[in-house]
């Protein structure tokens, strides 16, 4: 390995085709999703009429509303550097939570709210160790998820609980406006809200440089601790404020909703980090990645392919989200400064950028 | 007192909490201390231990792999299939590691060698595994020739009057054991995980060291789904899902106890973790129960291994003194 001060001409050459590459790449991923979501439209509708009929538009809008609503948090979670793996099995306590209090006869209100505690706290625990310990999220995540789908498990015996009557939530969760479901109008003002959020405040734009050098926010005075401590209670906050509509959707808390959402939730927020910032997961490529993942599943289930087909399919397209995210991205990160100033390629920076994923 | 290592301290702790438990199991059920139950806490462990074993190469080298559990299950299958079409046991169970080796190796070379996130491809991997699993059967449970074949054995057989499973399970860790603390092979993945930079700068090919990590992950715990599977008597698509906690909370434990992670660290580990998994079960407590058990252990853990939580805690004790490698895994 050479050790020069200058960097060599090919490889400046080589920076600068690999810097085209990546402009190219970048300019084709904005539109791209946009495009997949409409290809796919496309090829469902000629394949199944049904698909394109409004009460299956309503349909999906609906489901994704509350998968949207759940991965708010993760999204910033997974935008701020860190990883949130118990988001699912949150939503999934707060449903039998709600369940199980508002079959004891207390108000739908009360138990929704107390559902939302629960993850509240489980938010806290996360946010205390994570945020302020300083422990590896995944970790954290996992014992917090594997606690909360336990109890949640513990609370139906093992099965689901069925609601006797979900009351205002239900009609919250089923109602709808001018044939809009309520709830979907819901998401897309939260959603707005927190586009405001992440790209107008001041807060939101921290969440991204955590990510890029957290200790060069530390040093300007930010406290990232807290910042961390934050988005990990909103995630646990958001999770079950889906878990509790998920519930009255369903008419019942499932203490084993989990499994679908963790997969979905990651590849939504990583197909999301394809568009409008490219490596960094934001809140409209979520949006985006959601409903791409409700026409999939409800096109597929149409179509009446199998269940491990579709499995497989968005497997697989978590894995290009992750490849064209952080590709794209990395490559626009090692920057031309970094040539300059004469080091080797930057084999530890890479890893130091990839340790944000794992310690 | 001063001339304690400092690793004496969680290390009490944890056989402190184990006796507890231990004792707490024996009083409430006489049938825990049975030899025949220590002989089934053993044989039981000896799947969720060497997926733990496959775990801790991967977490010595700093990175974390969330898909074996699902490789494992494919792994199972494609055991399963193969015992099931008629071949003989050993070809079986060769095509099952085989396939986890090849998930491994798929894992390992994109975050290896083209740098991709850890645990989102390895979940991503895993789920696209997880789905092949249900090609082989449309997801019912394979356990045609399971009785005639021989693959029973693999759970049942004796050698030297020890149950199979529990020879390997020792075969498994006393190599593992050597290879990492004994091996200039093993001490490259310690090298690899401490300082990529410097271990690179060593002459250690670092990316093949990650690759290598991952292979034995999904070998492993693929190993493990086939010997659990041998138990069960059929394969089944989930035969693998349940390795994802005791996994972890193993390799963890081990690394609060020991202050790093390695084969020694992790068989405790796995032990403790067992051990509550078979008292429940012994007590006849719900499965799910032992998750919300094992998860807060597991968070103990963590708190346990962390210095500044530690040294309040040491100074009932000890004079504080830092932990070697202790620091943020």
């Amino acid at each position: 390995m050479t050790m020069t001060n200058e960097p060599s001409r090919t490889r400046i050459l080589l920076h600068f085709l690999r810097q085209g590459v990546s402009g190219a790449l970048h300019a084709a991923m904005r539109g791209s999703l946009v495009v997949l979501l409409v290809l796919m439209c496309i090829v469902l509708g000629v394949m199944e009429p049904a698909f394109v009929s409004l009460a299956n538009a309503v349909d999906v809008w609906r489901t994704a509303s509350v998968a949207a609503i759940m991965y708010v948090g993760v999204t910033w979670v997974i935008a701020s550097g860190e990883i949130d793996v118990c988001f699912m099995d949150v939503a999934a306590l707060a449903g039998m939570v709600f369940a199980v209090v508002a079959n004891a006869h207390f108000s739908p209100l009360f138990a929704a709210t107390l559902a939302i505690v629960v993850g509240l706290g489980i938010g806290l625990c996360n946010g205390v160790m994570v945020g302020l310990l300083g422990f590896p999220s995944l970790i954290v995540t996992i014992a917090s998820g594997t606690f909360a789908h336990s109890v949640a498990t513990i609370l139906g015996h093992g099965q689901p609980l069925y609601l006797d009557s979900s009351g205002v939530v239900g009609s919250f969760a089923n109602g709808a406006v001018a044939g809009m479901p309520l709830i979907g109008i819901v998401a897309v003002l939260f959603y707005a809200l927190s586009w405001f959020v992440q790209e107008r405040l001041v807060i939101g734009h921290h969440v991204y440089v955590l990510a890029q050098n957290s200790m060069a926010l530390r040093q300007v005075g930010v406290r990232t601790q807290w910042i961390r401590f934050g988005l990990f209670v909103v995630s646990g906050v958001m999770s079950a404020a889906a878990g509790v509509v998920l519930a009255g959707t369903l008419n019942s808390g499932n203490p084993m909703i989990g499994g679908s959402f963790f997969l979905d939730g990651l590849t939504a927020v990583f197909l999301g980090a394809t568009v409008i910032r490219l490596g960094q997961p934001n809140i409209i490529g979520t949006g985006l990645g959601v409903i791409i993942l409700a026409v999939l599943v409800n096109g597929l289930a149409l179509v009446g392919a199998p269940n491990f087909a579709r499995e497989i399919v968005k497997g697989v397209l978590l894995l290009l989200g992750v490849i064209v995210a952080v590709k794209g991205g990395a490559l626009r990160w090692t920057g031309f400064q970094r040539l300059r100033a004469g080091e080797p390629a930057p084999a530890g920076d890479d890893q130091a950028k990839l340790r944000r994923f794992t310690a | 007192m001063k001339s304690l290592s400092p690793r004496l301290v969680p290390l009490t702790i944890f056989v402190a909490i184990y006796a507890i438990i231990f004792v707490v199991f024996a009083s409430m059920s006489s049938a825990f201390i049975r030899p025949t139950n220590i002989v089934e806490i053993l044989r039981g462990m000896s799947a969720n231990g060497i997926a733990a074993l496959g775990l801790t190469f991967v977490i010595i080298t700093r990175q974390s792999d969330m898909g074996f559990p699902w490789v494992a299950s494919l792994g199972a299958m494609t055991m399963g299939h193969f015992i099931a079409s008629g071949y003989d046991v050993p070809v079986a169970i060769f095509m099952g590691v085989l396939v986890g080796l090849a998930w491994g190796a798929v894992n390992g070379i994109a975050i290896g060698l083209f740098k991709l996130p850890d645990m989102i491809t390895t979940i991503a991997t895993g789920s696209i595994a997880f789905a092949l699993g249900y090609l082989y059967s449309n997801g019912d449970s394979i356990y045609d020739n399971f009785m005639t074949s021989g693959i029973l054995r693999l759970n049942d057989a004796r050698f030297l009057g020890v149950r199979l499973p529990i020879v390997l399970l020792a075969a498994f860790f006393l190599v593992g054991w050597f290879i990492l603390d004994r091996t200039r092979f093993g001490r490259a993945f310690y090298a690899t995980g401490e300082n990529r930079r410097s271990a690179r700068l060593s002459g250690i090919p670092v990316q093949i060291y990650v690759i290598v990590a991952f292979c034995l992950c999904s070998a492993f715990a693929s190993f493990g789904a086939i010997l659990s599977s041998a138990s069960a008597g059929m394969a089944d698509v989930r035969t693998g899902i349940n390795f994802l906690m005791p996994a972890y909370v193993s390799v963890f434990l081990g690394n609060a106890m020991f202050g790093r992670p390695s084969a020694g660290a992790t068989l405790l580990g796995a032990l403790f973790t067992e051990t509550m998994i078979d008292g429940f079960t012994v007590l006849n407590v719900p499965f799910y129960y032992g998750d919300a058990i094992e998860s807060v252990v597991l968070v103990l853990a963590l708190l346990s291994s962390k210095p500044e939580l530690r040294d309040a805690f040491r100074g009932l004790f000890i004079p504080a003194r830092s932990m070697v490698g202790g620091g943020r895994l």
